[in-house]
């Protein structure tokens, strides 16, 4: 079955990254074979003084395959528990995915949670609905990472926030390749244009910058812009913070 | 290039400034780049990119302690 997981402030200014201790969760889980994670979005949640963010604010979901929902959740809860940096105030979501579900409480909880203060109890209120499919916990601190970890689930079922963790570089500097082998060589699952419209797989492409992937549409995307006749991937990386 | 605010160093000049907050990194020497996941700059050494740049709503505030 396929299940969502994200987590939230587990990191300070020396430690790594919340992306990071995501990445080794995953192994760790695929390790046991507890489950398989893909790849890691980032979700920019609201800049406020009344928040107690470290310094971004952002919290960190992947898709994980498991078969056993509560196994990958008593694992992962004691992994945040022994492996968040001290001062930090760690939350720990998960979500099991049900078909045909519009999840619509959670994707509004998600979308308010970068606009608005939002309060742990109302994350929790959240939780209680869906009771069954989804643990919500949190792993020291003031536990105050419990509200970007379940927005962090919320923004990511939209299928329309966030970047994906990583960079895509041009395994040839100044390549160039059909957009459909660009896709297929660099696992880009959509290539778009400035309008968002997708591009052709039979045009030209030029790669030779490293560009960053965004989540469009629930899938990993690529923005591509002209240059002299050849579509090239989107060098300058999202100047806003909360894209 | 900061206005001190008692603990804390804001940014003068926000968020959308490229040319000062690479300036200020290369005039620091504190500068630690952050991770790649939250690095939004092009500029390979910038405050905008720097570990230690805590976003505020206009601006960041720098949390080096000198």
């Amino acid at each position: 079955m396929k299940l969502l997981l994200c987590i939230d402030d587990t990191d300070n200014l020396e430690s790594i990254g919340t992306g990071e201790v995501l990445e080794n969760l995953c192994e760790d889980l695929k390790e046991r074979g507890l489950g398989t994670g893909g790849f890691v979005t980032r979700h920019q949640l609201y800049i406020h003084e009344d928040i107690a963010y470290t310094s971004h604010n952002s919290s960190m979901c992947t898709a994980v395959t498991a078969d056993d929902p509560e196994a990958l959740v008593a694992f992962s809860r004691s992994y945040m528990d022994t492996s968040c940096a001290a001062g930090s105030d760690p939350g720990l979501c998960v979500l099991k995915l049900t078909e045909g579900e519009e999840y619509l409480p959670l994707k509004e909880f998600g979308q308010k949670a970068k606009v608005a203060v939002v309060k742990k109890q109302d994350a929790y209120d959240l939780a209680k609905t869906y009771e069954g499919s989804l643990w919500l916990s949190e792993h020291g601190g003031t536990g105050d990472g419990v509200i970007g970890a379940i927005a962090g689930i919320g923004l990511r079922l939209t299928g329309m926030d966030g970047r994906i963790k990583g960079k895509i570089i041009p395994e040839v500097d100044g390549e160039v390749l059909t957009v459909g082998e660009y896709m297929k060589k660099y696992a880009i699952e959509q290539v778009v244009d400035e309008n968002g419209a997708a591009v052709p797989k039979e045009d030209q492409l030029r790669f030779f910058e490293a560009t960053k992937a965004v989540f469009m549409n629930s899938l990993v995307t690529s923005t591509v812009k002209k240059e002299d006749g050849y579509w090239v991937p989107d060098r300058k990386k999202l100047k806003k913070r909360g894209q | 290039m900061f206005i001190d605010q008692g603990e804390h160093k804001v940014f003068r000049f926000g968020q959308e400034d490229d040319a000062a907050a690479e300036q200020a990194a290369l005039l620091c020497g504190g500068f630690i780049k952050d991770y790649e996941e939250e690095c939004f700059a092009e500029e390979e050494v910038t405050c905008y990119n720097c570990r230690y740049r805590r976003w505020t709503a206009d601006s960041f505030e720098c949390m080096k302690r000198s």
